[in-house]
This record gives structure tokens, C-alpha cells and sequence, in this order.
């Protein structure tokens, strides 16, 4: 029964605090009350510690409030009979342990002991940004938190692939009597060695070892409520918004592998009051009754191929498993596998032979849906390490197929390939290069297979569009050679198009309303060229989106009467953010940063900011963790422009937006931009060249500044000066 | 051995208890709170007169010699040797209301036509037989706050005065109710029965 | 005579049950022996005293007048003679609330005083709710202002009683649709009297109406602020242990039993009794110390904050004294038997009567004042110290019988207990009833009665119920008659539980019956019920919610104007012994089917407690229905 549950995460959680209390009383005499203590970049200080309680802990002083905190939570254990009720006691006993591991992981970084050797210990905000919006938008169905170890290798092996054929990233922490999950990977080849040297090359293959003790779930934890303060927009010590965000938002589960000790016990309450359940292989009394949780709180399964299914389950993970006939997993967990040279079986494209794909829409009568016609020889008559040529022709016809759908859907191959177990795809067109590992070979795989991928991967995810589909592999050189002619002109169009598409040019922009969950007034208007501030989504990608799915976020925006061409301004398009925000945002520019811009929700790539002094503005990403001439870090500005408000002078946007030609055109255009980072120069410099040329300024790259440049505004401004940068001579922004 | 319901005038505050209790001990449920749902509603086989400012209990006092069997036109009425209970056998009885007619207590209440009409017979007190036969009390006496009522022998009622012939009762009621009340005669006549 | 079995389920009442045989003395069970049979012309309502025409009584079987001297039918009678109960009851209720008030005035303005304010939180809850200003105010001067506005409450004339404003929308909007929304406390109490005189109104559906919205001025008014000032002055409660049954009385100890309703002077009794000065005091005396004991609902104030055992429920009172062993009882108002008087001197107990409403001839009056509250706890604790030496030992028998129990369950701790410092929430209870582990929820309440064996209503019906997988909300002596039983243990769960409900005591590791407090706090259900349509889910008004009411063995007023706010506020609900009305098959029709048209709940009356627990969960199963909600999820478990 449950009491026997609560008694052992209570105990567990006196021990974690009283451990934690050991060691911050030892460094605070080592190191007195004003040592510095932090994890390594984050914005977010100690995030549980920040997220619950709006604690800003820099220093060791700081930390012991914290953790006095967390030893007012503690309650006794319930008592041998005629006991209280103590469900409230062990949730809260659950987040004592979790700030006192915290406590105890930033101790070891203060020492120097964290992370482990060969483990990955805390998680920075940058993978934070990348992986948490996909936790978030359902893109990673959910994460798991593997605390423990599997009876035997197989059992290892096995329940780590059913995870990472549902693309669920892992976290491995803690051991079981000494083993680690991490180790028996190792044993089993699941993984290899490069992930004790790197232990952060787990997230291509999302297999993440944190720690090989208990208190590592720490990291894994406070990630989640990071996700909170970040995608949710939720303020730091609002910790009720952010248990809500956790639970509603980010689908993580514990499974307990083997003996569930006090310690673990007590980490899962933190874990369940986060709304993370509990799943073990042991015989453990369960917590069923919903509703600290979604579902289910803790619950046995003792059936190990059952057990990936029921945390599922329990947590409840939209997960489709996509069944394709190929011999191998195919998941969205094996999309950053890298296949090296000496894993290779064969090789397609780069130097060594031909590789095109092409997709093309044909008329329906003459596809055979789900046909893969197979020309030339096949792998098996390839060298180990050697190479053959490809070409893939993928035929499509759909009611609602249109000619500008075919680039979307030929980039699809990439993500298709990728997702199978031991395959490797880059580039693209004419310039694709792929790799079949040993491993999948032998597994069976074969040319036809490219094509199921594809097909299966098209009809599974854009089945609105793709009523058919057959695709022809040929590994015969003189084939793909003739592909590719074939190709070429179709490659040549679609440039044209795309390059040459404006905002004029189009009636009908596309909205995103995606992250109304988090901020409900939020409407980005996306135009061809003006790309979502996410980044994520171009106009292509909206109008796709919509036709794939008329009801969903994506919509179409008429523009309507032109009220001002300069600034951006359309009826019809202030009528739609209008109703669609909750009639809170009656009118917006598209491209001014200074009259009515357009709202931000959360998922900014980066934040723009004006800079009265320098008349001009700077741009900074997400990643950047550095201080800006404005004074303010990425995070603390992301708190101020974020949540779907509208904020003059603020604004976040996608990267690729600063060399569209509407970048801010009613404000100055790029000429304004007088900051930012080094990433993001470096990321977009030839672009940045193309329009400097354009607008007939070739020094206005080398004249903006960076963070090697400048932090603050006097050294900015004597930067600009230096540079003789054009904003200084601009109409003045006030 | 024959027994009576003997009656105080002296102790009647005119409660209307006795009617209750008697009703319901007729009742089918035998509990107030059915019984007062009943359909047809229960009759009580009791009745509280009023005999100028007296209140008084009255029911079928099983005389030694009863008019009411000897005119029964089909022999319903029958006045048993066992105990002297004067019954009633609903089979034979007609209805006919012969009884009430003959009996000097008859339009005082003491019999009347049961409101079951389907069952065409009078209804008058059995003495609570089948409740004495448990050593029960009959419910009238039972119920009396006051212990107006009483089921003793007629010897002892006798000595304690509370044994009134037929007659000499009717005759007592007759004239109690011919004489004015002083403190209700506002409305002349009081023929109706209280 | 009658075993003593027939008369309580509980050993130790039986044991002073039989004592009281052997001593030829005479308790409330003699006496209603000594009733019987009891007059059926008061038991079915249709007696009237109203005026001096009377009294008039209408025949129940049609032989005999059928309309009283005035003309009024049975229907006007019954109808008449019920809502002056429910008249009586709120009155009760909300003069108790009154005093709290007072008592919290007292608190506001004399910060040197006895009282103290220890709910902070509920204060500028409640100040919030009352449009009364805090932000830079000392809490003295907020708390003032809410006495002082409170007090407002009871002579509002205009407009609505502000507390009636937590029931859901569609509820106040129903109350005001059949004009039954309470317009000020006192004043629904004054137009039952007016209403009710002789010769006013003859509408009987016109008088029960009446009748309901006085009843809401009690439960969503008068005994809402009792409750909600008593947690702002006293604490709100939150689970704590405590023991009762006679075997909490010590031998050694000075007893002093509190007895009554109010918690105003037995907080203070209790300071006393812990006080370093009373505890020399009886030392001097060669007690081992003092020990304060409860009884009914002043009992229950104290077990809900500070866990003081209780001695007993309303039937044991008697009982108490006949131990030997209680060296003072104390009481203040309500469900005090005036046979206290008669039966205390015998067994050397020290009654004291405290409250200017309710004096006793003969007996010590040591009148109770807020602004002197302490120094008149100290003379009563000194009272009962200086009458442990006149104990006689050889009379001194304490039945061994005591039982653990968790009390303590407030509407708001509901929140923490089902989530904690950080999940505070009513989710897991609604999804606990969603997805069928709980059928539902029912307030078993109310008075016990010489007419059933005591407890035997109460414990059969709860033990019904939580097999049934519904949890069970107490208050007043059913909370007693159920701890007396073992029922708030939360091992209890694991015995008697419906699987369903069982896991959920479990995870939560409550008891499968929980004590909610005094019969002034069944405010707190409707509360609980508000809280959980809030949490959403389970319709829009309380009426939607698979919930019941009963008052299985009801004796008081009271009893009638709680069962009135509690069908009014849309909760079905069964008493035991019906009302007196049915000697009216119109008033009978309103109370058990026509409401049900009206405010969407009704009465139904049914002394078996079994199948009184049965119509409660087959409401439930209806109400489950019509929310389309889950099956019992052990539903085929539960019918074996």
C-alpha cells in the first residue's frame, strides 16, 4: 500500500536533505557565505530552486536559504497506525529531495566532481532550446528518466530501442546494485565508447547518460522546469505555473529499474509532483488515483516487454510507431546517428558516385501507390566501404497535391532516411550523400528499402496531400545520371520561385497560432518573406501546413486593402490578428520594430532591441548567453518581450529574417542593425554579403559589431564611429 | 374470562390518542407513517365525545344482552362465550346498518361502515383480541397518556366506579349533549358530534 | 426493561446504560419509553398551537374535522409547524454565528484580550470578499471591519446575504428565480414567524418556499460565518488525532466536560486547563492534572482544532455524569438536557451553566463574557479543581472503552491534502470520482435519537456507503456515533472500503470517513462541493454533482433547517425518521417530489439506514448518468 511508499520517500527525503545540509555546511566553511555557486550556462541560476521559489542563487549564502526552505517541507513519517493523511507530505518531501540534490550537484560544481567522468551532468539552456521545443510541441513525443539498471544486457538493450523506436528521449541516471544502464549499453553495443568521451554525442541517438548516482535525476528534472520559464513564458517562483506547465506540457516518465530505494522513492515524489509518474520492474505498491499526476502516479510492471508501453501509457505519450517494412527501427531517434567510415557498409553520393533525388507530382492514373521499382545491382554486391550510385525518382499525386508542394515534400527524404536505424542522409537534390551501416546490412537492408522509407514516411505524416505515391531506386550510374537531367530544370524553377517570391506577389500570408497553449494572444503572421519568428516555419511551410490540416494553427491571412507598404500594414490582416488574439492586438506592422510589431510568444530564435543612444538596433539568439550592450542577458530580455504581448522596440524573429529585404524596411532596414552576436554573423554572413551589395554598402557587415567587439554601449559606439556604421547618420529612431 | 375497557371520565383530556392507536392497530402497516398514507385511509373504531366540557372515550362496550346480534339480519354479529367479545363476521355482514341503529351508542360512532367498499361490512371494536392474545394491551389503552382507559374486570371497575352501563352512558351522553354549553354556546345548537 | 443493546451500538454507553438500570435511574431512553405511545397528531404535523383558537388537530384518517377552527387544512398545518422549525433552527445556528462574530470584534478591537487571530490567510480571504480594503492595514483594523460588516449580514434588510455568492452561478440564479435568495439572516427568520401566524398565508408551497430561503440564510449565512470566523479566530482546522467514547475520562485527573455548541469559551477552557497556574491548582488537590473533555458539537469545535478527545455525543451527556468521574461539566447552548440538573448532584458533578440563553434553576450560572473570556475559564477550571476532592471514589466507574480517530478535515485543507505545499488541488477527488473509483461523495449528519439505538443510523449507514465506494463527509454527533466505530481510522479504509474508494484513502492516507466538524460546519460541505465544481468536470450546479445528504437519527430543529439548505442548495438528501408531515399528503408530495422540480434535489425519508444508504447511491449512479461519467471501475469486484 501506498503508506509503505510515503514512509520510504519521506525517510528518503530527510537523508537527501540532511546530506545536502553536510555538504553546504562544510563548503560554507571552506568557502564562506559569498562563494559563487552556479551551473554551467544557464540563465536560469539554480532552475528548480528558481522555478519554485523565484530564488536567485549566486552564492553559497543564498544557497543554504534555499535548502532551509526545503528542510521546512520535510514532515515526519507516517505514523505505525491512526496516521495522518500523508499524501500532501510526500509531494512536498518530493521537491525538499529535488532542491536538495540540486543543492548537492552544484556543490560538486563548485568542487569540481560534476559532472562524472564519462557522464553528461547538467543540461545548458542551449540544449534546452533545441530539443526542449520539440519536447514541447509534441515533435520528441516525451522523455524518459531511467533510473537504475535492467535485470540483464538484453532486457537493456531491448527496452532502450522500444524507446527510441518512439522517439522518446532518455535519460540514463543512477545504478542498480552498482550497474548502470550506461555500462550495459556499452556491453550490449547500443552504444559505443564515444559516449563515455563525449557523453553529449548522446543527444544525436537520444541516449543521454547524466549521472551514475541517484541524485543525478536532478539534471534531467530541473531541464523540464526549465521548459516552463522558457516555452511557457511562466515567471520564475510561480511555482504553480510551472508544476502546471510540467505536467500539462512536457511528457516525461521515471522508470525504475530494479530495487527502488528510499532515495528513489523520495526523487519520484519530486518527479510525480512535477506530474512525471513513476514506473518500476519491481514489486512495489502502486499509487493509481489520478490526478497529482494525469494519470496513474506509480505503477509496477513487471513484464519487461510490456514496460516501455505502460509508462506510455501512464503518462499518457501521443506516440505513433510507425510500422514500414524495413528490416530496422525506424524512428525519429536515430536521425542524428552518424555512420564513420568504419561502420560503413556502403556509400552513396558526395565524391564517390552519383546520388539524386527527385520527387515530382505526376497524375494519379499512372502511380501504383506504393510501388518501389528496384533497377541495378544491389547492396550486397557492393565492397564492404565501397560505394554505389543512386537515384531515387519519387512520384506523388493527391487531390490537393500542388507544383509548390514538391520541394517540401522532396525535402522529406532526408528526415525519412534518417529516421531508420544505421542509415545516414545529408545534403540534398543532386548533392545527397548516404550511408547504410554494417549493422543494418546485415539486418537485410536493401535498395526497395529507400524507397518504403520514403513512401511510408510521406503517406504517415502528409497523408492529406499524398493520396499515392511509388517511388523508383536505381543504383545503375547511367539511370541516375538521366534522373538528374531530368531533374534539373524542375531544381532551376523552383530557385525562381522561391527566390523570387515577395510578399507583393502573394494575396494570402499564413498565421501561426501554434503557441497560443502558452501565450493565448499570440499571432505571427507569416509571409514569404518574413519567415516565422521560430524560425521554423516559412510561407511554403504554412500554406503546407495548411492544406495538410485546414483546422489547425496554420491559417490563411487575407491581406487585403494595403493601409501602408512601407511599414507593412494590411486590413484584412489587422482584422485577423485582431479576432484571433482575443481582440487584445488591434493592428501590426510587418516590418517595423517601432509601430505595432508583431507579437512574441516565447520560441524566438532571437530578440531584436532598440538602441536609442546608437540609433539603431541589435539582434541577439537564444543560444548567446553573454551580456549585450543593452545591459540585459538573452533570458532576462526573452522575460520582458515573451508571453504574446506587443512591446515597441522589442521583437523576436527567426535568424534568417535579418537578410530578408523586409528586415525592419519601415524602420531603416539592415542599416539599422548595428549589434550582433558572433554565432549569428558567422551563421548568416553570406546572406549578409548578398543584400550589403544590394543595398550598394559592402562594408555594412564588418561594420556592425559583436560581442568581440563591443558589450557595452560606450565601447559600441565608439565602435560605430570607428566603422563610420551608417545608423549614426539616419533619421533619428525618436 | 371476560375483561372491559373501562373508561375515567375524570382522566379524558380528549387527546384523541386512543383513535390513533386504535386505527393504526387495524392498520396493515401497523406503522403510523404507513398507515397514515393508507388507501382507503384507516378507520379507528374509537371515538372521543364530547359530553358537555367533558371529553370522553367511547367504543362498543360488548354488552351482556346485545341488541346489535340479536337483530342482525344475516347473523354477522356474534357475542362470543369465550371472552364476550362481540364480533363481527365481515363475510355475513350485509351493511345493512341495522346494528347502528339498535345499538344506544350506535350514532355516537361506536359502529361504523367501513370505508373499503368493496368489503360491505361494518367495522366496530374487537377488543383488540388478536394484540391481547400476544399479552398485549388493546392499543387504546395502551395509548392513553392519561390512563383514562383501562382493561380490567368488571368487578374492579365497578370499585373503582368507572363501570357505566350501556344505557346509563348513552342516556349520560344523550343529555350531556341536549344541555347549552356555557362556554361554546355561541352557535346554538351543538347536535353535531365532536 | 430494555437491554441496553436496544438502546446504544456502543459498549460503553451500554455499560452505563445497564449501570443507570441498576441504580434505578432514570436517562432519556426511560423517558421515551415513559412517552409511549407518543402523540400522532404531533408526529405526522397536524397539531396546531398557533393561535388560542386552537388547539386544532385534523384527523389523519377523515372520520374527524379535516380543516382547523381557522379553516387551515392539514396542509397549512404541517407546512405552518415545519418551517417554524426550520425558523428555530436557523436561529439557532446564526445566533451562534452572531456570537462568534462578537468574539471576534472583542479579538479585533482589544489585542490585549483573550482572543487572538490565528487564520490570517482566511481573514483577507474574507475581507476580500467582503470589498473590505487590506493592502497597508493592520490586521486588528481588517478584522474589525469584517466583524463589523458580518454583523451587517444578520440585519441586512435589502439585497443578498454576500456568502450566498460562493454557491455556483446557476444556483444563485435559481435562488433568485424563485425569489428564495436570502435577503439578510434575521429578517427570513422574522417572516417565517410573520408568515406562519394565524391567518397570514395558507399557501403551503407559498410557506415551505419561505421556509427554504431562511434555511439558506443559515448554510450559505448564519452557520457559514459561524464557521468561517470560528478558523479566522480559532485556526482553520487541518487532520489531527484525537481519541473519544467515556474511556477518555481519567481517573486521576480532574474532568471537565464541555458540553454544548460554541467555541468561544471552551478555547479558552482549554488554555486554562493548560495553564502552569490551573495545573498547581490541582496539584494542590492531588489530581494528576486536568483533563478537558468534549462533548456534542462544543466538543467537536475542540477536536477539529485541538484535538481534545471527546467524551461523547448528545445521548451520552447523561452518561458522562453517570461515571462518577466528571468533576465539572461546563455547558454553553443547544442539546443541553434540562435532566442534567437533576441527575449531576447525585454523581458529585458540577454543572455549569455559562450562557445568558441557556440557565438551569439550581444550578450554578457562571455567565460567560467575551471581553472577560479568560478570567471566567480560570473560575470554571477552578470550579471543577475544587470539586475533585467531593468525588466518591466508590461511585467513580469509567467504562473502558476508548477509540483513535483523525479529525480535522476542513473544505480548504482538501486542497493540501490531495496535492501538498505545491499541488494544492481538488483534481485527484474529481478524477477519483470521473473515472469511477469514487461513486460519489455524502454528508452523513445530524442528532442522535432515543427513537433508534444509538449510532446504529449513523455507523450502519456510513459502513453502507464506504463498501459503496462513496466517501463519507461527518459532522456533529454522526462524526461521534462513526469515530465511536472505528470509522475515521484511516485502517478503517482498508476493511470496510469499496475497492475504489479504498485505493484512494490509500494514496492519500485518509480515513474512508472524514470528520468535517460541528453541525454549524456543514457549511464547509457545500463548500467542499463548490470547490469541486470549480475544479470542473462534473457539471455546472451542485445539483449535477453525484453527492447526498442524510440525517439518519434527527431529533432537532436544527436538523430541519440544514436538510432544507442542504436540498436547497441542490443536494438530495434522506432523513431517518420522516418530518412531521405526513399527516399532509400535499406538504409529504413538496418535500420529497416537487422540490425536485423547484431547486433540483428533494427529500426522501427512510428509517432503514441500509436502504436510506442505497437511495444515496442510486442518486449517485443517476447523477453519474446524466454526467456520462465512467462505470465503477470496480464494479463487478463490488456486486460479489
Amino acid at each position: 500500500m501506498s503508506k509503505i511508499v510515503a514512509t520510504a520517500a519521506i525517510r528518503g527525503s530527510h537523508d537527501a536533505v540532511s546530506r545536502a545540509d553536510a555538504r553546504l555546511k562544510a563548503a560554507l566553511e571552506e568557502h564562506g557565505e559569498d562563494q559563487q555557486v552556479a551551473f554551467p550556462e544557464t540563465a536560469f541560476y539554480l532552475p528548480m530552486a528558481c522555478a519554485l521559489l523565484g530564488a536567485e542563487v549566486e552564492t553559497l549564502g543564498e544557497l543554504r536559504e534555499v535548502l532551509e526552505y526545503a528542510q521546512g517541507l520535510l514532515v515526519d513519517e507516517p505514523s505505525e497506525a491512526v496516521w495522518l493523511p500523508y499524501l500532501s507530505g510526500v509531494l512536498d518531501a518530493g521537491i525538499a529531495t529535488l532542491l536538495s540534490q540540486e543543492t548537492l550537484k552544484a556543490l560538486d560544481y563548485l568542487d569540481g566532481t560534476a559532472p562524472q567522468d564519462g557522464w553528461h551532468g547538467f543540461i545548458s539552456d542551449t540544449v534546452l532550446r533545441t530539443l526542449g521545443i520539440q519536447l514541447v510541441d509534441g515533435r520528441m513525443p516525451g522523455f524518459a528518466a531511467v533510473v537504475g539498471a535492467a535485470p540483464d544486457l538484453e532486457t537493456a538493450e531491448y527496452i532502450i530501442r522500444e524507446l527510441q523506436k518512439r522517439s522518446i528521449l532518455t535519460f540514463l541516471i543512477g545504478n542498480h546494485e552498482g550497474q548502470t544502464m550506461r555500462d550495459q549499453l556499452l556491453e550490449a553495443g547500443v552504444l559505443t565508447d564515444a559516449i563515455v568521451e563525449d557523453p553529449a554525442s548522446g543527444w544525436d541517438i537520444y541516449i543521454v547518460p547524466l549521472g551514475p548516482d541517484t541524485d543525478s535525476i536532478i539534471y534531467a528534472l530541473n531541464w523540464a522546469i526549465r521548459g516552463a520559464l522558457t516555452f511557457g513564458g511562466v515567471q520564475k517562483g510561480d511555482w504553480k505555473g510551472c508544476l502546471d506547465y510540467t505536467r500539462a506540457h512536457i511528457f516525461a516518465f521515471g522508470l525504475g529499474l530494479g530495487t527502488i530505494d528510499d532515495l528513489k522513492y523520495a526523487s519520484g515524489a519530486g518527479a510525480i509532483t512535477m506530474g512525471f509518474p513513476v514506473i518500476a520492474d519491481t514489486e512495489i505498491p502502486e499509487i493509481r488515483p489520478t490526478g497529482v499526476c494525469t494519470y496513474e502516479e506509480l505503477v509496477r510492471e513487471l513484464d519487461h516487454d510490456r514496460i516501455v508501453q505502460t509508462c506510455i501509457d501512464v503518462r499518457g505519450v501521443k506516440v505513433t510507431v510507425r510500422e514500414v517494412d524495413v528490416p530496422v527501427p525506424v524512428a525519429a531517434a536515430f536521425e542524428g546517428e552518424v555512420i564513420r567510415r568504419e561502420d560503413m557498409q556502403v556509400e552513396f553520393g558526395s565524391k564517390y558516385s552519383t546520388a539524386i533525388e527527385y520527387l515530382r507530382m505526376i497524375d494519379g492514373d499512372e502511380i501504383e501507390d506504393g510501388k518501389v521499382e528496384v533497377s541495378g545491382p544491389d547492396l550486397d554486391t557492393a565492397d564492404e566501404g565501397g560505394a554505389l550510385p543512386l537515384g531515387l525518382l519519387i512520384e506523388v499525386a493527391g487531390r490537393k497535391m500542388q507544383k509548390d508542394f514538391e520541394p517540401i515534400l522532396e525535402r522529406q527524404t532526408h528526415t525519412a532516411i534518417n529516421h531508420a536505424m544505421g542509415l545516414f542522409h545529408m545534403g540534398q537534390r543532386d548533392m545527397a550523400w548516404l550511408r547504410v551501416s554494417k549493422d543494418t546490412f546485415k539486418a537485410g537492408w536493401r535498395l526497395r528499402h529507400f524507397g518504403e522509407v520514403v513512401i511510408a514516411h510521406l503517406k504517415n505524416e502528409f497523408g492529406v496531400i499524398v493520396d499515392k505515391a511509388q517511388v523508383t531506386v536505381t543504383s545503375v550510374d547511367e539511370e541516375a545520371k538521366q534522373l538528374q537531367e531530368l531533374a534539373r530544370p524542375a531544381y532551376l524553377e523552383r530557385d525562381e520561385r522561391i527566390a523570387g517570391m515577395t510578399d507583393e506577389s502573394v494575396d494570402l500570408f499564413y498565421s501561426c497560432t501554434l503557441c497560443q497553449s502558452y501565450a493565448p494572444n499570440h499571432v505571427c503572421v507569416i509571409s514569404p518573406e518574413r519567415l516565422g519568428l521560430c524560425g521554423a516555419y516559412n510561407w511554403l511551410d504554412g500554406r503546407a501546413a495548411y492544406e495538410m490540416n485546414p483546422h489547425g494553427p496554420n491559417q490563411p491571412v487575407e491581406k487585403g486593402r494595403c493601409i501602408d507598404p512601407v511599414k507593412g500594414e494590411w486590413e484584412s490582416v489587422n482584422q485577423f490578428v485582431y479576432d484571433n488574439s482575443h481582440r487584445s492586438v488591434e493592428r501590426v506592422c510587418l516590418y517595423s520594430l517601432m509601430d505595432a510589431p508583431m507579437t512574441s510568444c516565447g520560441c524566438f530564435e532571437c530578440i531584436m532591441a532598440v538602441l536609442p543612444e546608437v540609433n539603431g538596433f541589435m539582434i541577439v539568439n537564444r543560444e548567446y548567453t553573454g551580456m549585450t550592450p543593452l545591459g540585459l542577458a538573452f533570458s532576462t530580455l526573452a522575460g520582458s518581450v515573451g508571453g504574446g504581448h506587443v512591446t515597441p522596440g522589442f521583437l523576436g524573429v527567426g535568424r534568417r529574417y535579418v537578410i530578408s529585404p523586409k528586415f525592419i524596411s519601415a524602420d531603416g532596414g539592415l542599416p539599422r542593425l548595428v549589434w550582433m552576436t558572433k554565432d549569428l554573423k558567422d551563421d548568416l554572413l553570406e546572406g549578409l554579403g548578398e543584400r550589403a551589395e544590394k543595398l550598394e554598402m559592402p562594408d555594412l557587415p564588418g561594420q556592425i559589431a559583436t560581442e568581440e567587439d563591443a558589450t557595452t554601449l560606450d565601447e559600441l559606439l565608439a565602435f560605430l564611429e570607428k566603422g563610420g556604421h551608417p545608423a549614426l547618420s539616419m533619421d533619428p529612431l525618436f | 374470562m371476560k375483561q372491559i375497557i373501562a373508561i375515567d371520565i375524570e382522566k379524558c383530556v380528549g387527546c384523541h390518542s386512543c383513535q390513533i392507536a386504535c386505527a393504526l392497530a387495524h392498520s396493515d402497516a401497523k406503522t403510523l407513517f404507513e398507515a397514515a398514507q393508507q388507501e382507503p385511509p384507516v378507520q379507528s373504531r374509537i371515538s372521543v365525545l364530547l359530553a358537555g366540557n367533558t371529553p370522553v372515550a367511547v367504543q362498543c362496550r360488548h354488552c351482556d344482552d346485545p341488541p346489535c346480534v340479536e337483530k342482525c339480519p344475516t347473523d354477522a354479529m356474534q357475542k362470543r362465550d369465550s371472552d364476550g367479545v362481540v364480533t363481527v363476521d365481515s363475510e355475513l355482514c350485509t351493511a345493512c346498518k341495522v346494528c347502528i341503529k339498535v345499538c344506544p351508542l350506535g350514532e355516537f360512532g361506536v359502529i361504523s361502515i367501513s370505508r373499503d367498499e368493496e368489503a360491505e361490512t361494518i367495522i366496530k371494536c374487537d377488543m383488540c383480541v388478536e394484540r391481547i392474545g400476544r399479552g398485549l394491551l388493546p392499543a387504546c389503552v395502551e395509548a392513553c397518556p392519561t390512563g383514562a382507559l383501562a382493561l380490567m374486570d368488571p368487578e374492579a371497575a365497578a370499585a373503582q366506579g368507572r363501570l357505566v352501563t350501556v344505557q346509563e352512558l348513552a342516556a349520560a351522553l344523550d343529555q350531556l349533549q341536549q344541555i347549552p354549553q356555557p362556554a361554546l354556546s355561541v352557535s346554538g345548537s351543538s347536535d353535531e358530534k365532536q | 426493561m430494555a437491554d441496553a443493546s436496544d438502546r446504544s451500538v456502543d459498549k460503553a454507553a451500554q455499560e452505563m446504560i445497564a449501570r443507570a438500570q441498576d441504580d434505578d435511574i432514570g436517562l432519556a431512553w426511560d423517558r421515551y419509553d415513559a412517552m409511549q405511545p407518543q402523540c400522532g397528531f404531533g408526529q405526522l404535523g397536524i397539531c396546531c398551537r398557533i393561535c388560542h383558537m386552537g388547539p386544532c388537530r385534523i384527523d389523519p384518517f377523515g372520520d374527524g374535522p379535516q380543516e382547523g377552527v381557522c379553516g387551515a387544512t392539514a396542509d397549512v398545518i404541517a407546512a405552518r409547524n415545519l418551517v417554524r422549525m426550520v425558523a428555530a433552527g436557523a436561529a439557532a445556528h446564526s445566533d451562534h454565528g452572531r456570537d462568534v462574530t462578537h468574539a471576534l470584534l472583542q479579538a479585533a478591537e482589544n489585542p490585549e484580550g483573550s482572543y487572538l487571530i490565528k487564520d490570517e490567510a482566511k481573514l483577507l480571504w474574507l475581507a476580500e470578499e467582503f470589498d473590505i480594503p487590506t493592502d497597508g492595514r493592520q490586521t486588528n483594523e481588517i478584522a474589525a471591519e469584517l466583524a463589523h460588516k458580518a454583523l451587517e449580514e444578520f440585519g441586512r434588510q435589502e439585497g443578498e446575504v454576500i456568502p450566498t455568492h460562493r454557491a455556483p452561478q446557476p444556483r444563485q440564479e435559481l435562488w433568485r428565480r424563485h425569489k428564495i435568495m436570502p435577503r439578510g439572516i434575521d429578517r427570513e427568520i422574522v417572516q417565517i414567524m410573520h408568515q406562519t401566524h394565524m391567518g397570514v398565508d395558507a399557501d403551503y408551497r407559498n410557506i415551505l418556499m419561505q421556509g427554504l430561503r431562511a434555511s439558506l440564510a443559515d448554510g450559505w449565512g448564519g452557520s457559514m460565518l459561524a464557521t468561517d470566523l470560528q478558523d479566522v479566530l480559532f485556526g482553520s482546522p487541518e487532520p489531527i488525532r484525537s481519541q473519544t467514547n467515556l474511556g477518555v475520562l481519567k481517573e486521576d485527573y480532574v474532568n471537565i466536560v464541555v458540553h454544548g455548541h460554541e467555541p468561544a469559551l471552551s478555547e479558552m477552557l482549554v488554555e486554562a486547563a493548560r495553564s502552569q497556574k490551573m495545573l498547581a491548582k490541582a496539584e494542590q488537590v492531588d489530581a494528576k492534572g486536568i483533563n478537558l473533555a468534549g462533548m456534542c458539537c462544543t466538543g467537536n469545535e475542540l477536536l477539529m482544532r485541538q484535538g481534545i478527545p471527546s467524551a461523547g455525543s448528545f445521548l451520552m451527556q447523561e452518561l458522562a455524569v453517570l461515571t462518577g468521574a466528571v468533576d465539572a461539566m461546563v455547558v454553553d447552548v443547544q442539546c443541553i438536557m434540562p435532566a442534567l440538573a437533576d441527575l449531576s448532584p447525585s454523581f458529585t458533578t458540577k454543572l455549569v451553566t455559562t450562557s445568558p440563553k441557556a440557565k438551569m434553576p439550581g444550578v450554578e450560572h457562571i455567565e460567560f463574557s467575551e471581553d472577560e473570556a479568560m478570567v471566567v475559564a480560570e473560575q470554571i477550571v477552578a470550579a471543577g479543581i475544587e470539586n475533585f476532592p467531593n468525588r466518591r471514589d466508590s461511585r467513580v466507574q469509567i467504562p473502558d472503552h476508548v477509540m483513535d480517530l483523525i479529525g480535522g478535515f476542513s473544505a480548504e485543507y482538501v486542497h493540501t491534502m490531495l496535492g501538498g505545499r505545491f499541488r494544492p488541488s481538488y483534481r485527484p477527488l474529481n478524477n477519483a470520482i470521473i473515472e469511477g473509483r469514487i461513486r460519489g461523495v455524502a454528508g452523513v449528519v445530524g442528532c442522535e435519537n432515543p427513537q433508534i439505538p444509538q449510532g446504529y443510523g449513523h455507523v450502519t449507514m456510513a459502513e453502507e456507503l464506504i463498501k459503496n465506494d462513496v466517501l463519507v463527509l461527518v459532522t456533529g454527533c454522526s462524526a461521534l456515533a462513526d469515530a465511536r466505530a472505528g470509522l475515521l481510522q484511516p485502517d478503517a479504509a482498508l476493511e470496510m472500503a469499496g475497492p475504489g474508494l479504498r485505493e484512494v484513502c490509500e494514496a492519500v492516507g485518509m480515513p474512508p470517513v472524514l470528520h468535517v466538524g460541528s453541525c454549524v460546519d456543514n457549511s464547509r460541505i457545500l463548500i467542499a462541493c463548490c470547490n469541486v465544481l470549480l475544479e470542473g468536470g462534473l457539471g455546472e450546479d451542485i445539483s449535477d454533482l453525484p453527492v447526498a445528504g442524510a440525517a439518519p437519527e434527527w431529533m432537532s430543529e436544527k436538523a430541519i433547517s440544514i436538510g432544507f439548505y442542504v436540498v436547497g442548495s441542490g443536494i438530495f438528501t434522506v432523513f431517518g425518521t420522516p418530518h412531521p408531515v405526513l399527516g399532509s399528503e400535499n406538504v409529504t408530495r413538496f418535500l420529497c417530489e416537487d422540490m425536485e422540480e423547484i431547486v433540483g434535489a428533494c427529500f426522501a425519508f427512510e428509517p432503514d439506514p441500509i436502504k436510506a444508504a442505497q437511495l444515496m447511491i442510486d442518486r449517485m449512479n443517476r447523477k453519474r448518468e446524466a454526467l456520462r461519467l465512467e462505470p465503477m471501475m470496480y464494479a463487478e469486484a463490488a456486486s460479489t
